[in-house]
């Protein structure tokens, strides 16, 4: 029963016994009206619904910034519903672009009447929703509500920016043609060196030059086997790492944006140019508890990818607010790691270990104060001026050890970084600091 | 749109007999309370502020019983309950009917909404004004057993309403 049918008793009980108390019969006759309204209201109560409700989500899988399209299907299976209300309870940071999500409607029997709606939604996994109805009667008085909860995961997946060839060096290599230099010797196209020439190979890699200076033998090129590697990508989640400021979008509107968001978006695109390179890739998400990936190649581990990715957020966990318990294990020994981090100070010492281990420690680093610092456009002050200072020198020490530093500054792209940095890395490479 | 306009119709036709009987009646202070009730209902539904809906339902409904007491015309106030009834309704359902994007079978909604309100206003109004044609001389042990079993069955009706809710 509804208030208002209780404000309606009320008068009809003041007009009453008003009535009976200052003896005036027309009080108690103006209380018909009210008591007949009453009464219909009663007679006329909503009798529970029989639905039948289907949802249709396409597709569950989307880049950001594409609609998904939500229908959804009410059939009356019941008696005809006079006065029918059916609103859709969505997703937090969810946005309607088009279409109704709130209906009312004359619902006969076995009518159908359909919900299409598109809508828009940032990175994440978008799993309830709620389907509210409700059944009234005209006079207000009472109603029947059912709430139809669906749980369909929607996914959306990080924006992925696209990548131009980057530059590892990993100690160890697979036995798969790729694109890496293994150190060995076999078919490619460096020369790697030279070796007495045995039945079977190919003339054209008979080095005559030396074979002439020789007594008898005969002298083969021996190039540089180009392999895939073992690439896990590390992307740190731990809250207190991460950071957040309001900016405005493209249409001028007020957001809030993440630091983390940019790593993710970071790990998407690295992971997708690792695997189109044919490498084996693993995930590992630490932070929010150690969600991981496991080592494979193609486009299914890309899809793998990017549902761990468009799920993953910056979670606050006691137990992982350092690198003590990370699992460098769940990586092949001696492949190429790839940390996406802003990096504190108390890392570097599991760098340390990680190179130790032999491991070949590539860093990408989101940079906070630079992140920080667009917002208020400070760039002058001593306060940043020394923030700065501190993160040069956790880098230097990082790149003393023996790993691979690229210092991202979020409001640039990732590839034009990387483009910047890759001559360093290349040279690095050349000096043999990364397997060492 | 038509709901909008039948509230209109009845917020007017609850406000301006009150407020013409008030006037024939020498009772100035019921129509000008009558006219202002209803001219702020009427502005505020119009500009689709909904607050007001009960609270003038209740307002009209006061001014009815002190008209009754100080013996207006029964009938005219009798259609203003029935009238204020209705425009409480309907204010109501076109408050319903603007929170939802999507309307469908308009026509058929209102339409059965209407008639359903109006029906029972008829009904309403024919049974509370019988009893000023037919004159049935009843005792007052009647009367009283007669108001018991209403107030039992009153009583009874409220305690299922509330087990089933």
């Amino acid at each position: 029963m509804k208030h208002s049918l209780l404000i309606l008793l009320y008068l009809i009980l003041l007009l009453t016994i008003g009535g009976l108390v200052i003896l005036n019969p027309d009080w108690i006759l103006l209380a018909v009206p009210l008591l007949v309204y009453f009464m219909a209201s009663i007679l006329n109560q909503p009798k529970p619904m029989k639905l039948k409700i289907e949802r249709e989500i396409t597709p569950k899988r989307v880049r950001p910034n594409i609609p998904i399209r939500v229908v959804v299907t009410i059939e009356n299976q019941g008696e005809q519903i006079t006065d029918f209300s059916a609103q859709e309870l969505l997703p937090g940071g969810v946005q309607v672009k088009e279409g109704a999500t709130t209906l009312l409607a004359f619902l006969p029997e076995n009518g159908k009447i359909q919900l299409d709606y598109s809508f828009e939604a940032p990175r994440g996994e978008y799993r309830q929703f709620l389907l509210e109805t409700e059944v009234q009667e005209s006079f207000d008085g009472f109603e029947i509500q059912a709430d139809v909860e669906e749980r369909s995961s929607i996914l959306v997946y990080p924006e992925t920016e696209p990548l131009t060839e980057i530059k590892i060096r990993p100690p160890h290599t697979r036995g798969f043609a790729g694109i890496i230099l293994a150190r060995r010797g076999g078919s490619g196209v460096n020369f790697f060196s030279i070796r007495e020439y045995q039945p079977g190979d190919p003339l054209r890699q008979i080095n005559w030059k030396v074979s002439s200076r020789g007594q008898q033998a005969l002298y083969t090129n021996v190039f540089e086997q180009e392999q895939v590697a073992d690439v896990g990508i590390i992307l740190d989640a731990r809250q207190s790492l991460n950071l957040t400021k309001i900016s405005k979008n493209e249409q001028g509107n007020r957001v809030k944006e993440s630091l983390f968001e940019h790593s993710v978006q970071g790990a998407a695109a690295l992971s997708k140019r690792f695997i189109e390179d044919g490498h084996r890739v693993s995930l590992l998400v630490y932070g929010s508890g150690k969600k991981r990936v496991f080592p494979g190649y193609g486009k299914i581990q890309q899809r793998r990818f990017l549902d761990a990715l468009s799920s993953v957020k910056p979670v606050i966990n006691f137990a992982l607010t350092n690198f003590d318990n990370l699992p460098v294990r769940f990586f092949p020994p001696k492949s190429q790691i790839v940390l996406i981090s802003p990096l504190l100070a108390e890392d570097v010492k599991f760098i340390r270990k990680m190179c130790i281990r032999g491991y070949s420690v590539l860093i990408i680093s989101p940079n906070p104060i630079a992140f920080k610092s667009i917002e208020t456009n400070d760039f002058e002050s001593l306060a940043y001026r020394l923030a700065m200072a501190e993160r040069t020198f956790v880098l230097r020490q990082v790149h003393q050890i023996g790993a691979q530093v690229v210092d991202w500054p979020v409001h640039e792209s990732l590839e034009q970084v990387l483009r910047r940095a890759s001559f360093r890395l290349q040279t690095s490479i050349q000096r043999g600091r990364v397997w060492k | 749109m038509r709901i909008k306009r039948f509230a209109l119709a009845a917020i007017a036709f609850t406000a301006l007999p009150l407020t013409i009987l008030g006037v024939i009646s020498e009772y100035p202070l019921i129509s000008v309370f009558a006219l202002l009730f209803g001219l702020v209902w009427g502005l505020l539904f119009f500009f689709e502020k909904h607050f007001a809906n009960t609270l003038a339902f209740i307002a009209y409904i006061l001014i009815v019983m002190i008209g009754a007491f100080v013996e207006l015309n029964f009938a005219i106030l009798l259609a203003v309950v029935c009238f204020d009834l209705a425009a409480w309704n309907l204010t109501k359902f076109w408050n319903r009917i603007q929170r939802y994007e999507l309307i469908e079978n308009q026509q058929q909604l209102e339409n059965h909404h209407l008639k359903q309100v109006f029906g029972v206003l008829i009904i309403g109004y024919i049974l509370a004004i019988l009893p000023h044609w037919i004159e049935i001389e009843l005792s007052f042990f009647l009367i009283f057993l007669l108001s018991l079993l209403t107030f039992f069955l009153f009583g009874k009706g409220i305690t299922a309403l509330h087990k089933e809710k």
